[in-house]
């Protein structure tokens, strides 16, 4: 009874939340499930290791899972081993998905990794922020990047350590791969939406706002992004090619976040939203007419708080 | 002189700000006074351009970059230090070279992680931001709240000495001594309206008024025994 009242609620939270950003809330699902089925497709048909890729994205839904705030609230309201249940059911649900493209693939080890990858991860109790605050390289650019990089280190750490098994088991496939979750991490750093004060305290104009916020997201991604992509032109000097690829179209996919976000302002990023930077990910020629567009939009949105 | 002409403000049907017309003296500290969700909020979020309103507001154009806000409760990421939300701010007034150690009145642990300051350092740390800005209007929504005894003395000085260099101060307290501590003149927003403003040498006036109308007449409604 209070399991099926627990997930009958967060159905509804969810349904409410899909309405709010101004469609059906069974038209978000589909939406979903084709962005969904959109991203795996385009995760295997890397040429190297993509299962593992895969497992990276299933960590990083997992760990965005996990609420120290939520989970103290449940286990005040409905005990601690009630909690551990609930949290080990989202998890085994939200690796499913994961777990049957997979399947679907032909990758059954790592089916029954992701399987279990998401039961642990039930298991592991959110912590809660103490002690002293990780120190960043960042920190002379506030909020995105220092933020960013304390909540995402693991996955940074991963990465890095992936790409330095590639370049040792002579992987070029792998590395580019993780080149690419890497820009896909550096995005979601613009997640966290800020308060309306956070951009009206700047003194400047939305077109000045932008361009200071899209330079500094440039300048720090590339810092995070320029070892590999050093270590990955030294040791494929060959495929420089994709390599240069890669990086264009992960900074320009950055761009396109960075004015998404500020297009919805204060607002979340909706379905549209979400829907217009994935068509720019798939069909790169369409940022020519979308950036503009983009910019456009998010430079009107922000006006009446920059004067 | 800041000028408010026919200033409304709506929320769905809920009317808070009703046609305001009022007039503000620029370098002088003003308090506003008024119940719980009488508006003063709203009509400090209007005054700096966040709210949008019908109406007019005259005597602020082009000084967006010179008002400084600070909110009833100021909004912290998780992952920030204090040091970092102090930079943040500094950043987007263009203000870079700054020892913010040197400027550090509050004592703050300005490399701890903000969201874990109690309500009182919070608001402490967001004054501090709006003061190292350099601004030249301020407006500060219940700054007293949750803070210490020494800090809300220390607050009570700076916000006397803003007055003394001249700077506009908006300034909205539940602690009337604060005000009539600090304040050159009183504004008290009720019904969606402002009266007239009431100078410092009505305060004591205006201080038993309320006591009159806020505590004498409830305490009549209510039963002890």
């Amino acid at each position: 009874m209070v399991f099926r009242n627990y997930f009958r609620l967060q159905v509804l939270m969810l349904n409410r939340r899909i309405e709010e950003a101004g469609v059906p809330f069974y038209v978000g699902y589909l939406i979903a499930l084709v962005l969904f089925a959109g991203v795996s497709i385009g995760v295997f048909r890397l040429p190297d290791y993509p299962e593992y890729v895969y497992l990276v994205l299933l960590a990083t839904v997992l760990a965005g899972m996990a609420h120290y705030e939520k989970h103290r609230y449940l286990v005040t309201a409905l005990g601690a081993a009630r909690t551990v249940q609930i949290r080990v059911l989202e998890n085994l649900f939200a690796s499913l998905p994961f777990a049957g493209f997979l399947a679907i693939n032909g990758y059954f080890e790592t089916c029954s990794a992701s399987l279990l990858i998401g039961t642990a991860s039930g298991f592991a109790k959110p912590r809660r922020i103490t002690g002293g605050p990780l120190p960043t390289p960042f920190s002379k650019y506030p909020f995105e990047f220092p933020m960013g990089f304390r909540k995402y280190l693991p996955v940074l750490a991963g990465t890095y350590l992936l790409v330095a098994y590639a370049c040792y088991a002579d992987r070029f496939g792998l590395g580019l791969a993780m080149l690419t979750v890497l820009f896909f991490v550096c995005s979601a750093f613009y997640s966290p939406l800020e308060d309306r004060t956070y951009v009206w305290v700047h003194q400047c104009s939305p077109t000045a706002f932008l361009i200071k916020k899209i330079g500094t997201g440039l300048a720090l991604c590339a810092a995070v992004t320029a070892p590999i992509a050093i270590a990955l032109l030294i040791f494929f000097p060959e495929d420089v090619g994709w390599l240069c690829t890669v990086v264009l179209l992960g900074l320009l996919y950055l761009t396109a976040v960075i004015m998404a976000k500020y297009w919805a302002f204060p607002h979340e990023v909706n379905l549209m939203h979400v829907l217009v930077v994935s068509l720019v990910v798939w069909l790169p020629p369409l940022y020519l007419v979308f950036l503009p567009f983009l910019f456009q939009r998010s430079r009107r949105n922000l006006k009446q708080l920059l004067q | 002189m800041i000028t408010i002409e026919g200033l409304t403000k709506i929320y769905g049907d809920v009317t808070v700000l009703h046609g305001i017309h009022h007039h503000f003296e620029m370098g002088k500290v003003h308090g506003i006074i008024g119940a719980n969700g009488a508006g003063k909020s709203t009509f400090f979020r209007c005054l700096t351009g966040l709210e949008k309103y019908s109406g007019q507001i005259k005597g602020l154009s082009g000084m967006h970059g010179a008002i400084g806000y600070l909110p009833t409760d100021p909004f912290v990421f998780k992952r920030i230090t204090g040091r970092e939300y102090l930079r943040f701010h500094c950043l987007a007034r263009n203000i870079r070279d700054i020892d913010i150690d040197k400027h550090n009145a509050f004592d703050l642990p300005l490399d701890r992680y903000a969201a874990q300051y109690s309500t009182g350092m919070l608001k402490k740390l967001a004054l501090t931001a709006v003061l190292l800005q350099r601004n030249e209007v301020f407006i500060f929504d219940e700054p007293f709240n949750g803070v210490d005894l020494e800090s809300n003395m220390l607050i009570t000085a700076i916000i006397r000495r803003l007055g003394e260099q001249k700077k506009t101060v908006f300034l909205a307290s539940h602690i009337y001594a604060t005000l009539s501590g600090s304040c050159d003149f009183i504004h008290r927003l009720a019904g969606g309206k402002f009266e007239q403003p009431v100078g410092t040498e009505d305060f004591h006036a205006l201080g038993l008024q309320l006591e009159n109308e806020m505590v004498s007449t409830k305490l009549d409604m209510l039963r002890f025994g």
